[in-house]
């Protein structure tokens, strides 16, 4: 065998050696391909409310959430109470709430001067009625939620927008 | 130069391009085929699934038994997992393919066919008030009004049983027994850990917690306030918390919830409420919202020289009073709760009875 064709025998080994190993790799990367292939799962149309995860911890700063907590001492008996938290945070919302949101509620709240006016007397008739039933019933609970509930409003009335 | 053998090197480079060529397309057709199988097999396992899901369903509200070790049809097969319920789970095969998909079956109670539903009596002590109720009031005991007030009712019934106006909470606290503080007190638990911790706010307290609009509630699902014993963590809410528009927020409270002067006026909003204690809504302006109110004791709602108008749905497992002076109240149904659309942490409070419902479903 001359140098010539050992060296042609070579090549042409070589060339069918490349040729096994391209149709080698071909196929492993189809099937590959193919085994990896995956539908993609449905997702989730609502969460599940029975999935127990870890529970969220508890807030230690609610005032972070503009919230304001008080104590069961607090007077919540008492006008000036809710006057002071009502109009703190009715002036502190005035200036967080956009302007066309408080323009559209405004126009939704505003009324007649007189209107709040016979509103106020309600209000004061109830309180000096709750007032007074309490003074014979102090453990009155009823007659306290009451009150309570007229304290906050009255306040609430003064606070809000009338067209003045 | 001697070109002998050139050719013979040519024809072995083309007969290796056209090996090349000819593996790849055929091993290619192959794998077509293949992922073809594959995605049709595994399609099947999940319509498979989705018919065992339909029949675990029907089982369920037929209160009959699900089938023992699956069902197959040949080469396709499901098999249902009750072990957790009310979550169930179905694997659905189809030759080498599996796949599963959850759900909840729950039963929405009755309460939420209702606009107003009164678990003991409820009473309108008006003067020149008059109280429109749109769709179903459902009443336990009776209703009474004072002299000068007026109240329309599209459809009122009184004496109804409690299990068409109340709700019972769940027993979350596995000791057989429903209904009680601690039941509540889980059930508050489980609503905020149904949530990611940017959702909710959960704040202990046996005072009272003010929450007025902020907009650091934008996007929050659960607010819940718990005090150690009942009555305690009182909430009362000014104005609204919802502060964008499609917020979908519940306030729950260990003890009594007061929502003062609503005025939401968000676009498809809502704001409800759960306490264990009472529920008291007052306002002095015009009010106009959407909620589903669940009083586990009382509500009540005072409303002077103004018009008010609630839609959604008030339970009361007590007593309901309304207390309207010179005013216009109104109040609507919604049957999105009805329908599925639950306010966050509402779906927890279903129970044994009420109208079957598939609450959601997942693909684990």
């Amino acid at each position: 065998m001359d140098k010539k064709m050992k060296k042609h025998i070579l090549i042409s080994a070589g060339l069918v050696v490349v040729t096994i190993i391209a149709v080698a790799f071909s196929i492993y990367q189809t099937k590959k391909l193919e085994n990896e292939y995956v539908l993609p799962k449905e997702q989730p149309q609502v969460a599940f409310e029975r999935i127990k995860r870890r529970p969220p911890p508890v807030i230690s700063r609610p005032e972070d959430y503009g919230m304001v907590v008080t104590d069961n001492n607090a007077p919540v008996l008492t006008e000036g109470y809710w006057d002071e938290m009502i109009s703190k945070k009715v002036s502190q919302l005035k200036k967080d709430t956009p302007k066309e949101v408080l323009g559209k509620l405004n126009q939704k709240i505003k009324e007649d001067p007189a209107k709040t006016k016979e509103k106020m007397k309600l209000i004061n008739e109830n309180i000096k009625n709750f007032n007074a039933l309490l003074a014979k019933e102090p453990n009155n609970l009823e007659a306290q939620k009451r009150l309570k509930h007229f304290l906050m409003l009255k306040s609430l009335a003064k606070e809000l927008p009338t067209n003045e | 130069m001697n070109n002998r053998g050139v050719a013979l090197i040519i024809s072995y480079m083309v007969v290796s391009v056209l090996t090349i060529l000819s593996s790849v397309f055929l091993v290619g057709s192959s794998t077509e085929s293949n992922v073809a199988r594959n995605y049709s097999n595994s399609s099947r396992a999940f319509w498979i699934a989705e018919a065992g899901m339909a029949q675990a369903y029907r089982n369920w509200v037929n209160n009959t038994t699900q089938p023992e070790g699956g069902v197959s049809f040949g080469a396709w097969a499901y098999s249902i997992d009750t072990s957790s319920l009310p979550i169930i789970t179905v694997t659905g095969t189809c030759g080498s393919a599996t796949r599963s998909i959850q759900a909840s079956f729950v039963r929405i109670p009755s309460a939420f066919d209702n606009t107003v539903s009164v678990g003991g009596n409820m009473t309108l002590n008006g003067l020149l008030a008059k109280v429109e109720v749109y769709d179903k009031t459902r009443i336990s005991g009776a209703f009474s009004k004072t002299a000068f007030a007026t109240a329309t009712f599209s459809d009122k019934q009184e004496g109804v049983s409690k299990d068409a106006t109340t709700i019972k909470i769940p027993d979350y606290n596995n000791n057989g027994t429903t209904d009680e503080f601690s039941d509540f007190v889980a059930f508050g638990d489980e609503a905020v850990a149904g949530y990611s911790a940017d959702e909710v706010v959960h704040v202990t307290t046996d005072g009272t917690v003010n929450i007025f609009p902020d907009t650091s509630l934008v996007g929050k699902k659960v607010i819940f306030v718990e005090g150690s014993t009942p009555g305690t963590g009182n909430v009362n809410i000014f104005f609204d918390a919802t502060w964008e528009d499609n917020q979908d927020l519940t306030v729950i409270s260990t003890g009594t919830i007061t929502y003062v002067e609503p005025l939401q006026y968000t676009a498809n909003s809502r704001l409800s409420t759960v306490s264990w204690g009472d529920y008291g809504e007052i306002s002095v302006f015009r009010s106009e919202h959407e909620s589903v109110v669940y009083s586990h004791e009382d509500a009540s709602f005072v409303d002077i020289l103004d018009w008010g108008q609630t839609t959604g749905n008030i339970i009361t497992n007590n007593n309901l009073g309304l207390t309207e002076v010179l005013t216009y109240e109104k109040f609507y149904y919604s049957d999105r709760a009805k329908n599925g659309d639950m306010p966050p942490g509402f779906g927890l409070l279903s129970g044994s009875s009420g109208t079957p419902y598939v609450r959601d479903w997942q693909e684990p």
